[in-house]
């Protein structure tokens, strides 16, 4: 091989060197325009995620707004009682208000858990054991269902009392307490608040 | 013969030292000069290419970040929307079973005609079925016709009874004391 036969081969690898850097930058470039195309796609399905579940909150919030008016509705007189002290209050106070009721008996029963439930997650139990005039009476059961109006009268007794228009009422009321950190249902049992 | 001088005459004529190239070797120059320029057209049409493609990627990750985030966001609101959907059912099974009992008692009462009197009236409600309302009722005098008058006074208002019993009461020269029991059920809610 003399200098001319060197000189040509050694043209060809330069030249094969270049054919090389052009092919390694165009393997480059297919790669780069493979992951556009992936990245395009994910943006399709991210897109398509985006529009299903701006669909679904908009039905969502279509056939639960009556319910959750509703709720909202309700709610201040719910959060009224978070606890069963809360519950003593409103409860005893109401029950008193009419003169002329003789109890025998008042309190608190212990907090009961609600089982099944994650809101209204315990029920404070009111009782109460009276004699009076029948109407005054009546009064006060009505005085109670009205002014605690989440209250529900789980038991009532009327008996006939003494005297003519005297009757004797056994009563129970349940109250829904909603604690402010709202814990596992009945968690928070606490000690009978007489 | 012999050449004459071309470029000066102080370079002496030299014989080829090596033979000479083959024709097609002519090509070579030509080969390498069109390998240069094409690589040099190529190289630059893929990095334009490639930059592209990297910018078209770039910005595709940041638009689908931007709908994952808001994706996100919507489900957090649904969440938060079904979870505020669970406390209403459970709001409203409560309030469901907090409709005032004065009605019902109000309704015995008026129902009891003159010369019969209630002895004693008992109405309650389990945690477990609290919008049903087990009733006993204890009367003198009236028998089954004022447990008639009771139960349709109920119907009006909208309750219905069911594992009914009416007990008869009778001691010595009394008749018509009964004990009257019931579960009632709300058949008609006005608002609902």
């Amino acid at each position: 091989m003399n200098q001319k036969h060197l000189a040509s081969v050694l043209l060809f690898a330069v030249m094969i060197a270049f054919c090389q850097g052009v092919l390694m930058l165009h393997k480059k470039r297919q790669a780069a325009e493979e992951a556009a195309e992936a990245a395009e796609a994910r943006l399709n399905t991210a897109t398509q995620m985006h529009s299903n579940a701006l669909m679904v909150l908009t039905k969502t919030k279509e056939t639960t707004a009556p319910l959750r008016t509703y709720f909202r509705m309700w709610l201040p007189e719910f959060e009224k009682i978070d606890s069963e002290l809360k519950a003593k209050d409103a409860f005893l106070p109401t029950i008193k208000r009419i003169p002329n009721i003789v109890f025998f008996d008042q309190g608190m029963n212990p907090l009961a858990p609600n089982k099944e439930s994650v809101f209204v997650t315990q029920r404070a139990a009111g009782r109460a054991r009276m004699v009076g005039d029948y109407q005054k009476c009546l009064q006060m059961l009505s005085m109670v269902e009205r002014e605690l109006p989440t209250s529900r009268i789980s038991s009532v007794e009327i008996r006939k009392g003494e005297r003519a228009n005297d009757i004797e009422v056994s009563l129970l009321v349940e109250l829904p307490v909603i604690p402010p950190t709202a814990p596992a249902a009945g968690s928070a049992l606490t000690a009978a608040n007489k | 013969m012999k050449k004459p001088p071309v470029l000066h005459d102080l370079k002496n004529e030299r014989p080829d030292l090596t033979p000479p190239l083959p024709a097609l070797m002519a090509l070579l120059p030509c080969l390498f000069y069109a390998a240069v320029a094409g690589s040099i057209g190529l190289a630059t049409l893929s990095v334009i290419n490639t930059k592209q493609a990297i910018a078209a990627e770039e910005s595709a990750l940041a638009r689908e970040q931007d709908e994952l985030a808001q994706t996100t966001l919507i489900q957090s609101e649904l969440t938060a929307i079904n979870d505020e959907q669970n406390r209403a059912k459970e709001v409203r099974s409560w309030v469901q079973t907090t409709r005032p009992l004065m009605t019902m008692i109000t309704s015995i009462i008026n129902s009891i005609k003159t010369g019969n009197t209630v002895t004693s009236l008992r109405l309650a409600r389990t945690p477990e079925n609290p919008e049903h309302i087990d009733m006993t009722l204890l009367i003198n005098n009236g028998g089954s016709t004022q447990v008639d008058e009771t139960r349709e006074a109920l119907r009006k208002e909208g309750y219905q009874p069911f594992r009914e019993d009416t007990k008869s009461n009778e001691r010595g020269n009394r008749s018509g004391d009964v004990t009257y029991t019931a579960v009632f059920v709300e058949t008609s809610r006005p608002g609902n």
